[in-house]
């Protein structure tokens, strides 16, 4: 009778310790290979930190513009709801006739409330760069606002004192100040800012009006109403040769959207046949933002997958490089007891790990450029969660992928020849 | 009852050269203690064969090698380089698989076990000890010493005290902290020996434990496993090239033409040598 088919009793003994080894828990050996990860990680610092560039920049780029876009998304869409769904937007498209450039005209902007019965007001603005001084003081470096009687309703810009600037005005050089720039005033002049007189395009112009701090605006292109003055938008139009582009208009209650904008358009088709013009609601502008909102995720994506595969790549590359120097070292576990599967555990945590420290690096940094961003901006600011949890999974993802295949050739060496290494 | 490619031993048929006279020595179960039988064997090879390919050359390193190590037996088995120690011991250490025979350790053959089967036998049966100690660098000498310990899952504190008492078995006990670099190459040795040991294996295997070594940290080596051999009663096999290392052992043995044949040392044959004493 063979030996192997009748052990001894003394061997059924230790070999129940065997059995004892191979049922040990599987969370008990992950945790003991995540042990062993963390150790040969540290022992290797400087050159895994190398490695982590990628992953880190990659993440922190993602983490910054996405914070920032939605900060910037949530702006927008807020001014937009401040200011009103019942907003009709019209822009000229691009024409020209006989080499000149065509624009919207002033009396077709101001006949839109009177020739359209879906609107009820309408207004137009334009600016043009001047510094705006005061006894030799630049007190903003401009723009200055040529704007309708009707724009500050459009734009809910709140009257502090005075008057705010009527289409009775044409050309006078009055202007309506923003509230920083009557601070500025009040700095070297009186306490009383109404009828100063400050100077734009190089000529004296008299403050009729004060408004109210109010955050900045997007009534078609960024504007910070603080910063400015507001002047007949004739007057501007005349002195620095500015053309009306856009124009801004609000409809009557009850009338949809989708209506007031098609009147819109055949009122302008009607006026001026040789200038086409788009019009926009609000909602529609909402719903644009929001698409490129979206085509905008879709780029960051693009940009963070190329970034992560580069990272990951450079991760794959390292741990590659650590089963080689390690050769000895995986021979050994495997001779004292680490099974294929530990030695392929301990490298993909090892990877996985790596590409974690990665990404929570990455998510710092980029949100201290969002901050720093936002700062600047003076935008209030926010972290997107869902991309600091995004980013931080993706990362340890690209680790287990990107480590797989190292640790299974950390599993296939042959500990004989690994420990001859 | 005899299982396929098991030939019982009393039918090999080159029992007639020197080689197989001595191999048959080798392989009687008996060591030097006429008492114990084959049955007693905590690890036992059979008939074992190894070949390599080396493009389209066969080289048969192993050719029937037989051999029974008893529970406390010190074993030697010398040889040129080349011949197949280190083969045999990676056979013996279930590393290796060989091309045919039986490699049976508590019992239980070898050949008929997976790859993590016989990781766990490795791991609950077997010490390993190297000529150049394999101790890992960034481990301190008693995180080296319970490395076979995290792969049974043994919880961290429980290891603590195990490295704690295998080192200081080894005398090494306070040096638990330093890291190889900070030891000595007998120190080194020393710290693989607690390695070893911390399983309480039935088997060491040691390939060349005393060739990093000089003379007197040898000679420590040696007496380590000559205590280990009858206090714990823990078989050692002991590959090496030193008669000095050989003569103390108990038995000698010799791998000659891929074969294992008996080669006693002067010492160990002389009257009151070491190979007198029983295990």
């Amino acid at each position: 009778m063979s030996e192997a088919s009748s052990p001894p009793r003394r061997a059924g003994r230790v070999l129940s310790r065997a059995s004892a080894v191979r049922a040990t828990a599987p969370a008990v050996r992950l945790r003991a290979n995540a042990k062993e990860a963390a150790a040969s990680l540290r022992a290797v610092l400087s050159r895994s930190a190398l490695a982590l560039v990628g992953i880190v920049v990659g993440i922190g780029a993602v983490i910054a513009l996405v914070s920032t876009g939605q900060i910037v998304k949530e702006e927008s869409l807020k001014q937009f709801r401040e200011l009103g769904t019942d907003i009709v937007t019209v822009r000229r498209q691009f024409t020209r006739i006989r080499g000149r450039a065509l624009d919207l005209a002033l009396p077709d902007v101001l006949g839109l409330a009177p020739g359209v019965p879906a609107i009820e007001s309408a207004a137009a603005s334009v600016d043009a760069n001047s510094p705006i001084r005061y006894r030799g003081r630049i007190l903003a470096e401009g723009p200055v606002f040529g704007v309708t009687g009707a724009f500050f309703d459009l734009s809910k810009l709140p009257l502090a004192e005075g008057r705010l600037i009527s289409d009775l005005d044409r050309h006078r050089f009055y202007c309506v100040a923003g509230a920083d720039v009557a601070r500025g005033i009040r700095d070297v002049g009186p306490a009383s800012v109404l009828g100063e007189r400050v100077r734009v395009f190089g000529r004296l112009c008299t403050v009729v009006g004060v408004l109210r701090s109010v955050p900045p605006l997007a009534v078609g292109r960024q504007l910070a109403p603080d910063q400015t003055v507001f002047m007949p938008i004739a007057a501007v139009m005349r002195a620095a040769g500015a053309r009306i582009r856009e124009a801004v208009a609000r409809m009557h209650d009850g009338v949809t959207p989708e209506a007031a904008r098609l009147e819109v358009q055949r009122y302008f088709q009607r006026v001026r046949p040789e200038l086409p013009v788009t019009a926009n609601t609000a909602s529609q502008l909402i719903a644009r933002m929001r698409s490129q909102g979206q085509l905008f995720a879709l780029l960051l994506g693009a940009i963070a997958a190329v970034s992560l595969i580069v990272g990951g790549v450079g991760v794959m590359n390292v741990m590659l490089m650590s089963v080689r120097e390690r050769c000895a070292e995986i021979g050994l576990r495997r001779a004292v007891g680490a099974r294929r599967g530990d030695v392929q555990q301990q490298f993909v945590v090892e990877s996985a790990a790596l590409c974690l420290a990665g990404g929570t690096l990455g998510v710092a940094l980029g949100i201290a450029v969002a901050w720093g961003i936002c700062r600047y901006a003076g935008w209030p600011f926010s972290v997107s969660t869902t991309a600091v949890a995004a980013g931080v999974s993706v990362a340890t993802a690209v680790g287990v992928f990107f480590g797989l295949y190292p640790a299974h050739r950390a599993s296939r060496l042959d500990p004989i020849e690994a420990l001859r290494s | 009852m005899i299982q396929k490619g098991e030939a019982p031993y009393t039918e090999r048929p080159d029992v007639t050269s020197a080689a197989g006279r001595c191999r048959r020595t080798a392989d009687d179960g008996s060591g030097n203690d006429p008492g114990r039988g084959p049955a007693d064997a905590v690890l036992r090879l059979r008939d074992v064969h190894k070949s390599y390919r080396l493009g389209p050359v066969r080289v048969d390193v192993l050719r029937g090698v037989d051999l029974a190590v008893q529970r406390g037996e010190l074993l030697s088995i010398m040889g040129p380089s080349g011949c197949g120690k280190s083969t045999l011991m990676n056979i013996a250490g279930l590393l290796d698989r060989p091309t045919k025979g039986a490699c049976i350790l508590e019992g239980r053959d070898a050949a008929r076990m997976s790859d993590d089967e016989r990781t766990a036998m490795r791991n609950a049966h077997i010490g390993f000890v190297f000529q150049s100690f394999h101790l890992l660098p960034r481990l301190t000498a008693a995180q080296n010493a319970g490395l076979p310990l995290v792969y049974r899952g043994t919880p961290d504190g429980e290891i603590r005290e195990r490295a704690a008492e295998a080192l200081d078995r080894v005398g090494m006990a306070n040096r638990s902290g330093h890291l190889p670099n900070q030891l000595s190459g007998g120190q080194q040795q020393r710290v693989a020996l607690a390695r070893a040991l911390i399983g309480e294996p039935a088997v060491v295997l040691a390939d060349e434990p005393t060739g990093a070594l000089d003379p007197a940290t040898g000679r420590e080596v040696m007496a380590m496993f000559e205590a280990l051999c009858g206090g714990r009663n823990v078989a050692v096999v002991v590959v090496t090239h030193s008669a000095e290392v050989a003569a103390r052992c108990h038995r000698q043995t010799r791998v000659a033409q891929g074969l294992l044949v008996d080669a006693p040392t002067a010492e160990s044959t002389a009257p009151g040598g070491r190979g007198d004493t029983p295990p």
